[in-house]
């Protein structure tokens, strides 16, 4: 996969997990390394990003005398995540194309 | 490496930007640590798993935008004191010039870029549109003498042949300004990230 492809594809993946419930730092990187190769300095980006553009918001809980950062998602990360869905029905049809093209060399 | 080391490293290599950034990125990796340790990795292995610190450094530099970098290496050592404003103050006509001209040969660099490629592709229109004219006039020059008439024509194509050369080589030429122009600008930004030994 093209860097360009997966940064794309990276910010829907977050967005995704936090979708099912409230997360955290660590448990996302968890619950998206069976699918994705992400580490753990990526995944700073994409939630700073994310935060700052409201698709999802943070408060910080207490857990075990510590402070844990925790991420909810908001109605605009859930645009983004259908809004990628719909981008994908498109993708899948150019796909078709492509291949049907591959098939008639 | 523990993890109090890691963390130092990580706040002393990122002081070039904002206090409250570097308490964000700090307070993010300390969770991290803690919630692996918690996970059952030794204190060695977490620290590990972030990878180098000095590459984590670097790349939080490269993507932070070059205005945050610029206002934080301005920034005096002990903050804003009294003193230190009115130095500012008092040295206005000495920075306030040369911040002037480093923004305008900025400016005036990324213009003379685009005039070029703008420049290239005016050229290509320019004989895109004699050729496809003299084409067509072609047509009309039949009462002049029939000779006239495959000479424009035949002039028209050839015109329009180059322009299409001409377009191509403009188009080649403008990924490379364009490239060239984001290299000069990674090159500024790499004046203020401070290599760490």
């Amino acid at each position: 996969m093209t860097p360009q492809m997966k940064k794309g594809l990276l910010d829907v993946c977050v967005l995704s997990v936090l979708s099912r419930g409230e997360s955290y730092g660590y448990q996302i990187l968890k619950d998206l390394t069976p699918y994705i190769d992400i580490s753990e300095s990526t995944l700073y980006p994409i939630l700073r990003r994310l935060e700052s553009s409201a698709c999802l918001a943070a408060h910080s809980v207490e857990h075990d005398g510590r402070l844990r950062k925790m991420y909810r998602i908001t109605e605009l990360g859930r645009r983004q995540i259908l809004d990628f869905l719909k981008d994908w029905e498109e993708i899948k049809q150019i796909y078709q194309y492509i291949e049907e093209g591959v098939k008639h060399e | 490496m523990s993890k109090e080391q890691f963390l130092q490293t990580l706040t002393s290599g990122l002081r070039q930007l904002p206090p409250d950034e570097v308490m964000r990125q700090r307070d993010y990796y300390e969770e991290l640590l803690a919630d692996m340790m918690e996970d059952g990795m030794s204190e060695e292995e977490a620290v590990a798993k972030l990878g180098d610190v000095q590459e984590i450094i670097q790349n939080i530099l490269r993507d932070t935008p070059l205005p945050t970098l610029v206002r934080t290496k301005l920034r005096p050592k002990n903050g804003w004191t009294a003193a230190a404003v009115i130095v500012t103050i008092l040295g206005a006509p000495l920075w306030v010039p040369l911040l002037l001209a480093l923004v305008l040969a900025g400016g005036g660099v990324a213009l003379a870029i685009w005039t070029v490629i703008a420049a290239l592709f005016i050229v290509v229109f320019a004989l895109g549109l004699a050729g496809l004219i003299i084409f067509i006039k072609g047509f009309t020059l039949f009462p002049l003498g029939a000779a006239y008439v495959p000479f424009s024509l035949g002039s028209g194509l050839l015109i329009l042949g180059l322009a299409i050369l001409v377009f191509l080589a403009a188009e080649q030429s403008s990924v490379f300004l364009f490239r060239g122009g984001r290299w000069i600008y990674r090159s500024i930004k790499g004046l203020f990230i401070k290599k760490e030994a």
